[in-house]
């Protein structure tokens, strides 16, 4: 276990998982991605953690959507979403921040959803012109206001 | 650290290290292929019944010309569950500018179509039987998909929760906390009477210039006074290579309409027209997709290029070449009492009256001539729709953009909070978005007035007042 | 939780030289000396504790869900040691006591620009050194840049005040306070630039609105556009038609501020100005007729006492108020002083009566001109709080304030 890795692992409790598979249940992204499966679960994500850094070079970290719902339901007390949050800097070092880089505001530059959260609402919604999705909520209404005072 | 060392479980020794998108399927057959929720919900597929009489769209609206941004909505919002107030907690937002004192409110619209319900994976957002888009928060995530999903992003995140307007399940608190009367709750319409004063005006029309009077939109003579078709005086002029005035004054009627009133004709009067709109009504809607005209041909300006070939090849053949083919003048001499039916003229009106099904009024948006000349007038016309500035909440209302059956209501300008510009030539003046807007933002207005609808005064006024005591509220002591 | 539950028994200390910040508790003994009251009287004797400080305090009613509960006192010691109460209006009250606090003391000089920022959880002492050069316009709209979303409040020091200048203003977002220019000249002396407020956490106090009471306010009220509470200011001056959209402070039922667009080409074509300074405006309106907004525009983008600069700008007869104003923020001329104002006979009584309520609003933490308009109902409000009119009297005592 490297230096990085141990305290991170250790602040979010992720050694006391004991893959009941709670978290899973609730996650959205299983109704997100067609191929959810258990490396890009809550759970495979906290085991494949401990396991090492293979994790960081997956999909798997940026698809998560950051919604606490497992860190919320999860009996053995593992924030799974806190740990997901720290080691998406990691992550970002280890890939050079190429890949699935997080798209930023094009406005203010404030972080938007990573990509595949992105690629997931384009997805979803319907297949019209929807350029406002490249722009925070606060920068909506921004524009909002300057278009119409 | 020491046991998160030694914890691998015999099911992380068995999953293959190596991650990747296509391995999920080998790894665990059992979520490879599950069920997805999105699978359980039905389809949104309103019957023509609900098209004919569709369902109430209870919504707040503000007017912008109201508010003084004093943030009493946002209080009385943040408060409702009886915790304390936080106007950043508030499900509707104020914006103030600074700059010019436009204040404005970011609520949920709780469009027809919503996008938040289509992004969310939890499908814990539902549209109720009362047109109330609510977050069922037993099934919600608070994933925030909803938020980014959103034009406006009207539902928001607050301390990780997800929190939208459910409108307060009709009796809204903000509206009876508004000290100016800025925001009401509009229930929707019931009775949308533009919308029943057309159809009338539309069978009537069809009764008188189809039944009664057959072939009438083509040439009409009464009484020494005469009118027609004014393609067809047109083509006319160029197949006989003579201009004879009382045929041209006939055309011209229709035109000096269009001069004075828009496309008002293809809206309310044209029979085919009427036939295109009752194939809308009845068709069922998922046979849109497949029924479209092709690329090439979606474009508006191919409706002059027809008008210009008919012509053209009037002047060529010796005879008027597009009435041969016409729908209109199909529709208006075919069920009559003097009625000609022929075969191959007919075969024109069933192909286009299915394309209704997938765009609305394709003939007259890209194909029809008669159409072509009407607008050209009409662009230069007195009259004008204006999808108001102000007042028009734009982003994610859509409801104009949603009836419009020539689809010239921007609604990517709508969710880049533009208004949009409508190009007369191509309205059919059929009013449907006036109609249907319950802000009052979509209005007729002359060609040469501003854009933006008059605003309401502020405050109303309150006599009887007498002046306080002069003095300088800036109390120095 | 102290008094009624309205507010958090917390204030807090900055310390702008050393950059350290320090909640507590409120001091021992200064609920009794006020009464159990806050606003001006608060601010006094926070002041008789720390003599050098600026004491930004709210009322007891700042914040709570009841009309014109927007007032926030700034109270520093004037040039003869006594306190001098400026009241800042729009929604900066609300946005301090949302920060979880109820009085702010800054003491010390920042040793540069420095910008004040106080959130929900965090008070923090920041450089700002882009805003040194800039005017009030400019800094508004490079804060805005700044800040995550268009939602705090701002106080800010214009370049009228860092210079000196006698006639200067502090700025409440691109509009000027109520400051006589003791709030503005401290800001400048203690290099403190702008103070952003941005609330974020609940305000105490009684949750949902009293509607009633509300309903009750507007017919009493009557009329409070701009125009009407400028007509206070003297009968048969010519005030022009109203100047722009209305604007309210935090849950005010008539709204008496109005925004006074930016005329292109003008000296404020940036953005708008909002007029809360109602008796400022009626000065230069007396002054220069016309040319009123323009003066407004250009006093307000420099941070000038716009009720201190009329009569200078008077003297001037014609010449353009923007260009010289400009001219005197940037010392291309010097600001003649201005005319000390004539000194103040005894009030008649109906001025006593007037100064009297605003002194209560100022101590509560309602807006002094609703306080003026329909003290009646808003007596309801003492009497829901259980504070008698010996108990404000006193307090008003305390705030140096002149009481009925």
């Amino acid at each position: 276990m490297d230096a990085e890795f141990g305290p991170i692992l250790a602040a979010r409790s992720a050694g006391l998982c004991v893959e009941c598979g709670k978290c899973v249940t609730v996650c959205p992204m299983a109704e997100m991605y067609p191929d959810f499966g258990w490396e890009t679960s809550p759970r495979g994500l906290v085991q494949l953690a401990l396991r090492g850094r293979e994790l960081l070079a997956g999909q798997g970290l940026w698809r998560c959507t950051q919604c606490e719902a497992c860190t919320r339901t999860c009996p053995a007390g593992v924030d799974c979403c806190g740990l997901v949050a720290d080691l998406r800097p990691l992550a970002r070092a280890e890939l050079g921040g190429e890949p699935a880089a997080e798209a930023v505001c094009a406005m203010c530059g404030a972080p938007l959803p990573p990509a595949p959260v992105l690629a997931y609402l384009r997805r979803a919604l319907p297949q019209v012109p929807l350029e406002y999705l490249d722009l925070c909520p606060a920068c909506r209404r921004e524009r909002y206001i300057r278009n119409n005072s | 650290m020491a046991s998160i060392q030694e914890s691998p479980t015999p099911a992380a020794q068995a999953v293959p290290p190596v991650l990747s998108k296509a391995g999920a399927a080998g790894a665990e057959p059992g979520h490879a292929r599950h069920a997805s929720l999105a699978s359980l919900r039905p389809a949104r597929k309103p019957g023509w019944l609900e098209r004919l009489f569709p369902p109430r769209r209870p919504t707040l609206v503000l007017d912008p010309a109201r508010c003084t941004g004093c943030g009493a909505c946002e209080m009385a919002c943040s408060a409702r569950d009886g915790g304390p107030a936080r106007p950043e907690a508030a499900r509707l937002q104020v914006l103030r500018d600074e700059g010019a004192g436009g204040n404005f409110a970011v609520f949920c619209q709780h469009c027809l179509d919503p996008l938040c319900l289509a992004a969310c994976p939890q499908q814990a957002i539902t549209r109720g039987k009362d047109g109330i888009v609510r977050i069922d928060s037993r099934l919600c995530a608070h994933c925030g998909l909803c938020v980014a999903a959103c034009p406006e992003a009207a539902p928001r995140r607050v301390d990780g929760r997800t929190v939208k307007c459910d409108l307060c399940d009709g009796e809204p608190l903000c509206v009876a906390a508004c000290p100016q009367g800025a925001l009401s709750f509009s229930p929707g319409k019931s009775v949308h009477w533009i919308k029943y004063l057309r159809w009338t005006v539309q069978t009537l029309a069809f009764l008188l210039l189809v039944v009664v009077l057959t072939g009438a939109v083509c040439s009409l003579r009464v009484a020494g006074w005469s009118l027609a078709c004014p393609l067809g005086v047109l083509q006319n002029v160029f197949s006989s290579k003579t201009i004879l005035l009382t045929s041209l004054a006939a055309g011209l009627v229709l035109l000096v309409l269009a001069l004075l009133a828009g496309r008002l004709f293809c809206g309310w009067l044209c029979p085919f027209g009427f036939l295109l709109d009752l194939a809308g009504t009845i068709l069922p809607r998922r046979l849109g997709e497949k029924l479209r005209l092709p690329e090439v041909m979606r474009n508006r300006l191919a409706k002059y290029g027809v008008a210009g070939a008919a012509v053209g090849v009037s002047g060529v053949v010796g005879y008027q070449a597009f009435c041969a083919v016409c729908p209109i003048g199909t529709v208006c001499r075919s069920y009559g009492f003097q009625s000609t039916v022929a075969g191959a003229e007919f075969s024109l009106i069933p192909a286009l009256a299915l394309l209704e099904a997938g765009e609305k009024r394709s003939w007259c948006r890209y194909l029809c001539p008669v159409g072509a000349l009407l607008g050209l007038c009409a662009k230069v016309g007195l009259l004008k729709i204006s999808i108001g500035a102000a007042r028009c909440k734009k982003f994610s209302c859509m409801r104009c953009a949603s009836v419009c059956p020539m689809g010239i209501i921007s609604e990517n300008d709508l969710r880049e909070g533009v208004s949009p510009r409508l190009d007369m030539a191509e309205c059919i003046g059929c009013l449907r978005c006036v109609d249907i807007c319950p802000h009052g933002a979509a209005v007729i207005r002359f060609a040469w007035q501003k854009s933006t609808p008059a605003e309401r005064r502020g405050p109303a006024p309150c006599g009887g007042c007498a002046a306080g005591p002069a003095g300088r509220e800036g109390g120095a002591a | 939780m102290t008094t009624n539950g309205t507010t958090h028994g917390v204030w807090a200390l900055v310390r702008l030289d050393t950059g350290s910040v320090e909640r507590a508790a409120w001091p021992v003994g200064l609920e009794d000396e006020t009464g159990g009251l806050g606003g001006a009287a608060a601010g006094v004797r926070l002041l008789a504790r720390h003599p050098e400080a600026l004491v930004l305090a709210c009322g007891p009613l700042t914040g709570v869900a009841a009309p014109g509960t927007c007032l926030l006192v700034a109270t520093c010691a004037g040039p003869d040691g006594r306190p001098v109460h400026t009241p800042l209006l729009l929604r900066h009250g609300p946005a301090l006591k949302a920060a979880g606090v109820d009085f702010l003391v800054l003491e010390g000089r920042a040793a540069e620009p420095a910008l004040l920022t106080v959130e929900h959880r965090a008070i923090r002492l920041g450089p700002a050194r882009d805003l040194a050069g800039a005017d009030v316009f400019a800094m508004r709209s490079r804060l805005r840049a700044r800040l995550p979303d268009a939602r705090p409040s701002l106080l800010l020091c214009g370049p009228a005040a860092r210079r000196g200048l006698a006639c200067a203003a502090a700025s409440l977002e691109a509009g000027q306070s109520l400051d006589r220019g003791l709030l503005a000249g401290w800001l400048a002396a203690h290099n403190l630039l702008a103070v952003i407020l941005a609330g974020g956490g609940s305000l105490p106090g009684p949750a949902s609105l009293d509607t009633p009471l509300f309903a009750a306010l507007s017919p009493q009220h009557g009329p409070a556009g701009f125009v009407e509470v400028l007509g206070w200011y003297g009968s048969g001056m010519a005030v022009g038609s109203p100047p722009g959209r209305a604007a309210a402070c935090h849950l005010c039922p008539r709204p008496c501020l109005a925004y006074l667009p930016g005329a292109a080409g003008s000296a404020g074509a940036e953005g708008g100005v909002l007029c809360a300074d109602h008796a400022g405006y009626a000065a230069l309106a007396a002054a220069l007729g016309e040319a009123a907004p323009s003066a407004l525009h250009a006093c307000s983008r420099f941070g000038f006492d716009a009720l201190a600069l009329a009569p200078v700008l008077a003297g001037r007869g014609g010449e353009d108020p923007a260009g010289l104003c400009a001219a005197w923020a940037e010392g291309r001329e010097s600001l003649p002083a201005p005319a000390p104002a004539p000194e103040a006979g005894a009030p008649s009584a109906p001025e006593a009566w007037a100064g009297g309520r605003r002194a209560a609003g100022m101590v509560l933490g309602i807006c002094p001109i609703l306080m003026q308009r329909c003290p009646e109902v808003l007596l309801d409000l003492w009497t829901a709080g259980r504070w008698t009119g010996e108990t404000l009297n006193s307090a008003i005592a305390a705030a140096g304030l002149n009481a009925t």
